[in-house]
C-alpha cells in the first residue's frame, strides 16, 4: 500500500537557481522502511524538506495517502521530523521536553501521562527524565530527539541521521527502536550514510545522485546479480547484447523479479555454450550506493 | 500550551545567569548607583571645588569675598596647585568694590577639573558671591549695617537680607510630568532603571528565538500542530506574564530597598491597583519592541548589538543617563518619541500621585506602539518561519 505519492518533484534554489531536486517520482510503500541515500549534496534533505512541506514551493506533486488538505496540513497531522540536529531546549529535563512539545499537540490530559510514560520507556528515557538536557550523553540525546517527534502519534517518521556521531551501545538502540516502529506499522523515511545500518534497517531503498533518484530498489523484489561463467566465449546475439561482459567468458546481468530470474533461467539453459558456474547474488546497499546510474 | 510555554521560558531565562544579570540584577545596580550619584550632586555640587584669591592687597573687603564664596560651598585654598579656580582681583579692589570696577577686570579662571555640566554653576555662584559684597560695601557705606559689627555678624545680617526664598509660594503645575520638577534622587532614578531593565527584555527573547532557528526546533515546530500565529502570541503571553513579574520585583526592589539602602526619601505609592494597570501598558511595549527586534535580527550578534543597542540609546535619549532638563532643546525633543521616556514617565506619575488625566496620553501612545510593532512583529516572524528550510 502506497504511503506517499511523489510526482516529477523539482525544486530549484531560489538564492542560485541550482536545481537541488529534478524530476523524481516515487512511490512509497507504507508500514516499511525507507532508506534515502546518496553523497552529500545529492538532496536528501531537499526531498525530505519537501515531504514535510517546508520547500516555499516546489514543482511537481505529493501526495499522502489517505490524507486531505494542504501538504503540511497532512504533515502537521500525521508525520513527525527527527532532524540531525538536538532539536530540543538544552535547558530543560527531558520531561519537561516531551511535555512541552505534547502540550503542543491538544493531547486529552489524561491521555497525557500515559502517552508520556509509554515513549519514554520506548527510547529507554524513563531513567533519565529528571535530568537536563543538555547534561545528557549523545546517546540520549539522540534518542529524546525521536522521543519528541512520537508525542504527535505520527504515522509516517522521517528521519535525518539519526545515528550519526554516537557510541554502537547506543546505536543499537536506536536500530531496535526503529525496527519497533516498523513493527507497530509506521511507515519510516531515513537518510544515514551507515550503509550497514541502512541495509540492515531498510525495507526500500532510494538511491539519490545529483538531485536524481537513480534507483529505488524495493524489498519484496529480488534486486539479484546473475553472473555466469561459460566454457567459451558465447556467441548468442542475444546474450551478447542483454549481459555485460566481465572477462573473456564471465558475463552479468541485473535481475529485479523472481519472473526475471526464471526467464534468464529457460534463457541460459536453451544456450549451446556450455556453462561452468553461476553465481547468483542479491544486491548490497554498498553496491547500490556504488552502482553506475547508466549501467543500471 | 500557555502553562507549558510560560514554563519552559522561565526555566531558560533561570538557567540562563546572563538573562538574570541583565533583566534584574543591572537594572538594580542602576538604580542605586544613579540615585547614590544623582542624590551627592543636589546637596551640593561645588563642596569639591577648591578656589584661590590672588589679590594685591588682602584688604577688608577681599576677605569678605572669601566668605561669601564658602558660603556659597566652595573651599578656599591658599595653593596653587590645590586650586580648580583662580578668582585674580584687580589691583585697588577695596576702594573700587563700592564705586565702580572696570568691567572685566576681575579674573576667573576655571581649571580643567571644572566639568562642563559645573561651568556654569560655578560661575553663577561666584557672581553671586560677588553680588552680595557689593550690597555688603553699599549698606556698610549708607549705615545700613552698623561699622561696630563683627564681619561675621555681617556676613549673617547680608545673609538674611539676601534671602528671598521665604517670599515664594512655589506652585508645580500637575500637568507639566517634567522630572525637573521631581527633586528626589530616588524619584529621577527608579523608573528610569525600572523601565530600563524591563524593556532589556529584548535580548532573551532575541536569544531564544535565535537558538529554537538554529539548534532545528523552530522547523520541528513547523511540523507541529500550531500554526506560526499561535506559536507567535503563545510565546508574547509567555515572556508578558515573565515581565509583569520581573516588573513587580523591580518595583519592590526601587520603592522599598533603594530608598532605604541611598538613605533617600522613601517612595509612596498611594494607589497601587491603578499603578500596576499603567505597568501592563510598559509591560506590553517593551515586549512588543523586543519581539519586533527579535523578528529583526538573525544571530546573536545581531540581537546583542541592534536589541542592546537599542535599549542603551532609547535610555540615553530619554534622559535615564543625562537628564532632559541639562539635555539641549533638540535633544529634550527627541525624548518624546521614546517609548522608554513614556514608560517612565508614567511610572513617575504614579510615584507623585498625578491625577490619570496626566498619565492617560503616555498610555495611550505606550498601546499605540505595542500595537503597531507586534503586527510588524508578527509578519516578520511568520515571513522568516516560512523561508526555513531544513539543510
Amino acid at each position: 500500500m502506497s504511503a506517499i505519492l511523489i510526482k516529477q518533484l523539482s525544486y530549484k534554489y531560489p538564492t542560485n537557481n541550482y536545481h537541488s531536486l529534478r524530476d523524481i517520482t516515487l512511490n512509497i510503500q507504507a508500514k516499511r522502511c525507507t532508506g534515502i541515500i546518496g553523497p552529500n549534496g545529492s538532496g536528501k534533505s531537499t526531498l525530505i524538506s519537501a515531504l514535510c512541506g517546508l520547500l516555499p514551493s516546489f514543482e511537481g506533486s505529493i501526495e499522502y495517502q489517505g490524507m486531505t488538505g494542504e501538504l503540511l496540513d497532512c504533515v502537521k497531522q500525521k508525520v513527525a521530523l527527527v532532524p540531525q540536529e538536538y532539536a530540543f531546549y538544552p535547558q530543560l529535563t527531558v520531561l519537561q521536553n516531551v511535555d512541552y512539545f505534547m502540550s503542543l499537540c491538544g493531547i486529552d490530559k489524561r491521555k497525557w501521562r500515559l502517552l508520556v510514560n509509554d515513549i519514554l520507556t520506548q527510547c529507554e528515557l524513563a531513567n533519565v527524565k529528571h535530568q537536563k538536557a543538555k547534561k545528557l550523553s549523545g546517546g540520549y540525546k539522540r534518542r529524546l530527539n525521536i522521543a519528541i517527534a512520537l508525542v504527535k502519534e505520527p504515522e509516517v517518521l522521517f528521519l535525518d541521521e539519526p545515528t550519526v556521531g554516537i557510541d554502537p551501545e547506543s546505536r543499537a538502540i536506536i536500530i531496535n527502536l526503529l525496527e519497533q516502529f516498523k513493527q507497530q506499522g509506521k511507515t519510516l523515511l531515513f537518510t544515514s550514510h551507515m550503509l550497514d545500518e541502512v541495509e540492515k534497517i531498510c525495507d526500500d531503498i532510494i538511491v539519490l545522485r545529483d538531485g536524481k533518484a537513480v534507483l529505488h530498489e524495493q524489498g519484496g523484489q529480488n534486486n539479484a546479480l546473475l553472473t555466469v561463467h561459460f566454457a567459451t566465449p558465447p556467441v548468442n546475439a542475444e546474450l551478447l547484447k542483454l549481459y555485460k561482459q566481465i572477462t573473456e567468458n564471465e558475463y552479468q546481468i541485473q535481475l529485479n523479479t523472481q519472473k526475471e530470474v526464471s526467464v534468464q533461467l529457460q534463457f541460459l539453459a536453451s544456450l549451446e555454450t556450455p556453462i561452468l558456474k553461476m553465481h547468483y547474488s542479491s544486491n548490497s546497499v554498498d553496491q547500490l550506493y556504488h552502482l553506475d546510474p547508466v549501467s543500471s | 500550551m500557555i502553562f507549558h510555554s510560560l514554563k519552559k521560558e522561565a526555566l531558560i531565562i533561570l538557567s540562563d545567569v546572563h538573562s538574570i544579570g541583565v533583566l534584574l540584577i543591572l537594572p538594580v545596580a542602576f538604580m542605586l548607583i544613579m540615585t547614590f550619584a544623582m542624590s551627592g550632586e543636589q546637596t551640593n555640587t561645588v563642596s569639591d571645588i577648591d578656589i584661590k584669591i590672588s589679590t594685591t592687597e588682602q584688604g577688608y573687603y577681599a576677605n569678605a569675598y572669601q566668605n561669601y564664596l564658602k558660603q556659597q560651598g566652595f573651599n578656599i585654598t591658599k595653593k596653587d596647585e590645590l586650586a580648580d579656580i583662580h578668582l585674580v582681583l584687580p589691583e585697588h579692589f577695596e576702594d573700587e568694590v563700592l564705586t565702580g570696577i572696570d568691567a572685566q577686570s576681575i579674573q576667573l579662571i576655571l581649571s580643567s577639573n571644572i566639568t562642563p555640566q559645573k561651568r556654569n554653576i560655578v560661575i553663577q555662584l561666584v557672581q553671586v558671591a560677588f553680588s552680595k559684597l557689593r550690597l555688603h560695601a553699599y549698606m556698610l557705606d549708607s549705615g545700613d549695617l552698623s561699622e561696630d559689627m563683627s564681619l561675621t555678624e555681617q556676613l549673617q545680617a547680608i545673609e538674611k537680607s539676601t534671602d528671598v526664598s521665604q517670599y515664594f509660594l512655589v506652585q508645580m503645575p500637575e500637568q507639566k510630568l517634567n522630572s525637573a520638577t521631581l527633586n528626589s534622587a530616588t524619584l529621577y532614578s527608579v523608573p528610569s532603571w525600572i523601565v530600563f531593565g524591563i524593556y532589556f527584555i529584548v535580548l532573551p527573547i532575541s536569544i531564544t528565538v535565535i537558538n529554537e532557528k538554529q539548534n532545528g526546533t523552530l522547523i520541528r515546530l513547523k511540523t507541529f500542530p500550531i500554526s506560526t500565529s499561535q506559536y507567535f502570541f503563545t510565546k508574547v503571553s509567555a515572556f508578558f506574564l515573565l515581565s509583569s513579574i520581573q516588573f513587580v520585583i523591580l518595583t519592590v526592589i526601587g520603592v522599598f530597598a533603594v530608598p532605604a539602602i541611598t538613605e533617600q526619601p522613601a517612595i509612596i505609592i498611594n494607589y497601587w491597583p491603578s499603578y500596576l494597570g499603567s505597568a501592563l501598558f510598559i509591560v506590553l511595549c517593551a515586549n512588543a519592541l523586543a519581539f519586533l527586534v527579535a523578528a529583526l535580527v538573525n544571530s546573536y550578534e545581531q540581537a546583542i548589538v541592534l536589541g542592546g543597542g537599542i535599549n542603551i540609546l532609547l535610555a540615553a535619549v530619554s534622559g535615564f543617563m543625562v537628564p532632559i532638563d541639562i539635555m539641549p532643546p533638540i535633544m529634550a525633543n527627541i525624548a518624546h518619541y521614546s517609548p522608554l521616556y513614556w514608560s517612565a514617565e508614567v511610572i513617575r506619575a504614579a510615584f507623585i500621585n498625578s491625577s490619570f488625566d496626566v498619565v492617560l496620553p503616555y498610555l495611550i501612545r505606550l498601546l499605540s506602539f505595542s500595537v503597531i510593532s507586534f503586527i510588524v512583529a508578527r509578519y516578520l516572524f511568520v515571513m522568516k518561519i516560512r523561508k526555513l528550510v531544513w539543510n
